[in-house]
């Protein structure tokens, strides 16, 4: 199975035949589980839209094009998913879950590294938790998930030039959060001469 | 001054001299304060350059920068000041200072060097990749430094201390009246633990050859598992951990030199690769006109003939005979075995490595813990054991008994033998066994596997065959007298298959 | 200034490397007579790389479990086809019925499904199973079809049960090699060793998990001999060699298996991965000493050890109760960190 490629494999399920799903989820349940996670800032929120994500792409095999590609098609349904979600307004109140706690434990870490880390991951979550749910899908999907422009504009439904605006307001917003020497801000210690 | 010739060699080094000549170097310093609170940190983590962390009576942590550039024209040289970036974060209680190396490029390198003063109560770590030193002293705070390359050096460090290097030697100058533990280890370093001559610790070393030195008069050590225990000035103090995996330890009471130290050696006789060379030893010689006499716990021997009889015991290390005349004996606790033309009887051992020999003119033992067994030509009654590898023997002219836990096994036997006991016996794997079309022997083949529709019998002689189940296997058993009988021939394969074919050219297709 | 901005706002797609050759350059080229945007440049790319302090989150198990039993699909679905217990969506009716039949049936695809109709697709039935006697050989030459790797498609469709798999090279000097396999009949694919079709038939042949047999130990042994002459080197290849050496149960193949990477030169990651794993957990000290003779021989050829390797080389080297040779060697590589 793993010999096949996505579209090879969607052509199985297309034709009723659910074999591949297991290998389809071992390829993107990863992506789509971070992407889901850092967008809703919420693990067990993230569990449901990557497991509603995958029934969906079996319950709507058929809606997928054989020219595009399964990691754009399986994007859009999680970012719709994702979007409906936080519509939901009780939903909003559990963004303040605080992500470090679901965070593994990495043995590799000294104590003192791990700290270290925790907070440089609190400091960068604390500002895309600061974006706009836009700005933030559209950084997520440009800064982790690497896809371009064009891809993050049909996921998010909008025009190329949209998506551009979007993750330049982003980042306008990020460097300010991240490079701005506050309290827990790092700093720059580059001579300047 | 000096401080100036030390860093340009540094930095020389650190850059790679061949680019000297013709590379453009230019040096920015900054100076940073930053304020750090009773019981704060402060982490330091480089990737290369020197550091150096200081103890002072102030509150506050000084951080002095030195990035050094260097590329071949001034735009590398721009690239590497932007690819060089040092960052301070944390806050009041912790302060972390960071090299980030944001683009790596042959046409241009960075090496930055700290040096920081620090209040005298503060806990301190050190990360760097490669540094020609890292220097801690007057802390009172636990310090922690890991490092790949380099010499790490710690003197006045009261608290906790923990130092893990990989091939950077480690100097511990230890307090008068320690009170906290240290725990110092390097993987191809060497160890020097300097105390006063009062202080009262347990010294613990261990060491893969185990070279253990000190100038303490009399030391009440002994073995405990595979480390060396001693209780100095008592059994109340701290213990001092020294591990240094392939290189020294050394304990020195202060005001004496290294020259002066005395091997600690007989006390630590107690594990079977801790033999009778402390070093690593290296034998290669073309020739030994007589016996072959040699013990070491980590060596390599490599001879081209040995005149007389070889009995080498190796705790580690590779074994290579070419010609040995007489009896061979050769036991080793880990590597690989490999030998020429041995006209003695050959025993060879060992716990972990291939064992390849050309010709074993009387037979033998050859066992290996793990790894594969090839024998070329066999003369004598000959016993092969592996722990798991495949076992080959090309040409065997008397009796052979092959086992392995888990690999194929494949014998043939000389166009000559007409019938000698053979037995072959894998617990996962094939037999493939090649004999002479006179051959005469009773044949028993038994093979037990969990997928009987494979064509997992093959034989170019006849042989009956029976077939039952065995819990969810299927037993398949196969018999015959070939050519009027003979010898026994037992066969036994575990999912595998067995297979015997019938040639008079000697040598199977596999390896 | 209005080019300042402009500048400010190609920063983003200067870093996902978006921006075309030109635009590039002109873009490096203002950053570097600009010291406004130099320095926004430099808080860009900070910005970037923090970002990446986020660390990736592993998916809890449950969510696959919960996935596979909502559709109706076992863990084991790899193997067995299974089918909906979900209301479906529309079926496509444009799709060709064997394909329908893929999992179930054996099926070498043929050319005629990328290309037109240059060759006739190969199906193949399974064969029965029997056990043969001892005299009889299984299929004679005659029934043999011989067919080009190019006139095969590189994707194996299904889990074809091919047996008692063959290496032929007829001619060592014409850079052909060959495979014959029963299925129903006996096939031989013939091709250069880099033929895609070759590689994938191959690695097929060494993945299959059903396989204990000498095939395996076989196609070790030939893939060793074809493919670590470098012109043929293949990372599919390789990547098949490292699932060997993960998954099977039999030491002595895994030795080989080992072996035969460690003459293969550059590793992907996976490998590499494979060979790390070898060293921290394979009981058998054979395959330890050669993943680390294989890691080895990757430093040898330029590849940095990266943390991972440098952690698991330094607990080999310091594990008191691992084989000193192990400690030995271990701390032999770690000495060649420069």
């Amino acid at each position: 199975m793993n010999h096949l490629s996505d579209q090879e494999l969607m052509k199985i399920v297309q034709a009723g035949d659910y074999a591949p799903a297991s290998e389809i989820y071992d390829r993107y349940s990863g992506r789509i589980y971070n992407f889901a996670f850092r967008f809703l800032k919420n693990a067990e929120a993230a569990e449901d839209a990557t497991q509603e994500v995958f029934v969906r792409m079996i319950k709507y095999a058929s809606q997928f094009q054989g020219d595009a590609k399964l990691s754009t098609w399986l994007f859009s349904i999680t970012a719709n998913w994702c979007r409906d979600y936080l519509r939901k307004s009780d939903n909003k109140a559990k963004e303040a879950e605080d992500v470090l706690l679901s965070l593994p434990a990495s043995s590799e870490y000294s104590p003192e590294r791990d700290l270290e880390r925790r907070e440089s991951e609190l400091r960068v979550k604390r500002a895309l938790g600061a974006l706009t749910a836009e700005q933030r899908e559209a950084i997520l999907l440009s800064r982790y998930q690497g896809l371009s422009y064009a891809e993050i504009a049909l996921i998010a439904g909008c025009s190329e030039g949209a998506v551009k605006t979007r993750v330049f307001r982003a980042m306008e917003t990020l460097k300010k959060a991240l490079t701005a020497d506050v309290g827990g801000g790092g700093r720059w210690l580059n001579a300047t001469r | 001054m000096t401080k100036t010739v030390s860093t340009i060699a540094v930095v020389l080094t650190l850059l790679g001299a061949s680019s000297v000549t013709a590379a453009r170097f230019t040096t920015e310093r900054s100076s940073h304060t930053l304020t750090l609170l009773p019981g704060g940190m402060v982490v330091v983590e480089n990737v290369s350059g020197n550091v150096r962390v200081t103890g002072t009576d102030t509150d506050s942590v000084v951080v002095n920068i030195e990035r050094v550039f260097r590329a071949n024209d001034p735009a590398g040289l721009v690239r590497a000041r932007e690819a060089t970036l040092t960052t301070a974060e944390g806050h009041e209680k912790l302060r972390v200072i960071r090299t980030v190396i944001t683009a790596t490029s042959p046409d241009f390198g960075s090496v930055v060097n700290y040096d920081l003063q620090v209040p005298r109560y503060a806990r301190v770590r050190i990360g760097s990749k490669s540094a020609d030193d890292i220097t801690v002293t007057n802390i009172q705070g636990s310090v922690a430094v890991t490092n790949i390359n380099g010499r790490i050096t710690l003197g006045e460090v009261a608290g906790p201390v923990s130092v893990e290097s990989i091939n950077g030697s480690i100097t511990f100058d230890a307090v008068s009246k320690p009170i906290a533990e240290a725990r110092l280890t390097t993987i191809n370093g060497n160890i020097e633990l300097r105390v006063p001559s009062n202080a009262s610790f347990t010294w613990i070393a261990q060491s893969m050859r185990p070279n253990y030195v000190t100038t303490f008069k009399s030391l009440a050590g002994r073995a405990v598992g595979p480390a060396y225990q001693a209780f100095v000035n008592g059994t109340k103090g701290p213990a001092f951990r020294t591990t240094a995996v392939m290189g020294s330890v050394a304990l020195l009471r202060d005001g004496t030199k290294m020259s002066e130290a005395k091997r600690i050696f007989e006390e630590v006789r107690v594990t079977e690769m801790m033999m009778i060379a402390p070093a690593r030893r290296i034998v290669r010689r073309p020739l030994i006109d007589g016996n072959l006499q040699f013990e070491s716990s980590l060596g390599e021997v490599a001879v081209g003939e040995v005149r007389g009889s070889a009995n080498v015991k190796m705790g580690a290390g590779e074994v290579q005979l070419g010609i040995v005349r007489g009896i061979c004996d050769v036991v080793s606790l880990g590597g690989p075995l490999r030998f020429g033309d041995v006209t003695g009887r050959l025993n060879a051992r060992t716990s972990a490595g291939d064992i390849s020999i050309q010709s074993a003119r009387e037979g033998g033992t050859i066992t290996t813990g793990g790894g594969t067994i090839r024998l070329a030509h066999t003369g004598g009654p000959t016993r092969l054991q592996s722990g798991g590898g495949d076992i080959v023997v090309r040409q065997a002219s008397a009796a052979v008994s092959a086992d392995t836990r888990s690999g194929d096994i494949a014998i043939t036997m000389d166009p000559s033998a007409r019938s000698q006991r053979i037995t072959a016996k894998t617990g996962k794997g094939n037999v493939l066994l090649n004999l002479n079309p006179a051959f005469g022997a009773d044949v028993e083949v038994t093979i037990l596997t969990s997928d009987p529709a494979r064509d997992l019998l093959r034989s170019d002689f006849p042989l009956s065959i029976q077939r039952e189940q065995v819990g969810g296997k299927t037993r398949i058993r196969a018999f015959g007298k070939i050519n009027g009988g003979g010898e026994r021939i037992e066969l036994s394969s575990e999912e595998g298959g067995v297979q015997i074919t019938s040639s008079s050219v000697p040598g199977t297709p596999s390896k | 200034m209005a080019e300042c901005d402009a500048m400010n706002e190609q920063m983003p797609l200067l870093l996902t490397e978006s921006l075309g050759r030109e635009e590039r350059e002109r873009a490096h080229q203002h950053i570097e007579n600009c010291a406004a945007c130099a320095a926004e440049w430099k808080a860009y790319r900070a910005t970037w790389s923090e970002l990446g302090e986020l660390p990736e989150v592993e998916v809890p198990a449950r969510v696959k479990e919960q996935f596979l039993s909502t559709i109706g699909a076992s863990r084991d679905s790899k193997v067995i086809p299974m089918r909906s217990r979900l209301a479906p969506g529309p079926r496509p009716s444009a799709l060709p019925r064997w394909f329908a039949q893929a999992a179930a049936v054996v099926i070498l695809v043929g050319g005629s499904y990328y290309a037109g109709n240059r060759t006739a697709p190969l199906r193949v039935l399974p064969s029965p199973a029997t056990i043969q006697s001892v005299e009889q050989t299984p299929y004679s030459i005659a029934e043999t079809r011989v067919l080009n790797a190019s006139a095969i498609s590189p994707n194996i469709e299904g889990r074809p049960n091919i047996q008692n798999v063959q290496f032929v090279d007829a001619d060592a000097s014409d850079n052909q090699i060959g495979v014959s396999f029963d299925v129903t009949s006996r096939v031989t694919v013939t091709g250069a060793p880099t033929d895609k079709s070759l590689v994938r038939l191959l690695s097929y042949v060494l993945e299959r998990d059903n396989s204990t047999s000498p095939s395996r130990s076989n196609a070790i042994d030939w893939v060793r001999r074809t493919y670590s002459d470098p012109n043929h080197a293949d990372p599919e290849i390789a990547d098949a060699l490292a699932k060997v050496l993960r998954n099977d149960t039999h030491e002595g193949v895994r030795i080989r298996a080992v072996e035969t990477l460690k003459d293969m030169s550059p590793a992907s990651s996976g490998t590499r991965d494979a060979l790390i794993d070898a060293l921290k957990n394979d009981p058998n000290p054979a395959v330890r000493i050669k993943a680390l003779e294989a890691l080895s021989n990757l430093a040898k050829a330029g590849t940095a050890l990266d943390a991972k390797t440098i952690d698991t080389l330094r607990a080999k080297a310091s594990q008191d109760d691992e084989n000193p040779y192990v400690r030995v060697k271990a701390a032999e590589l770690l000495s060649e960190i420069p």
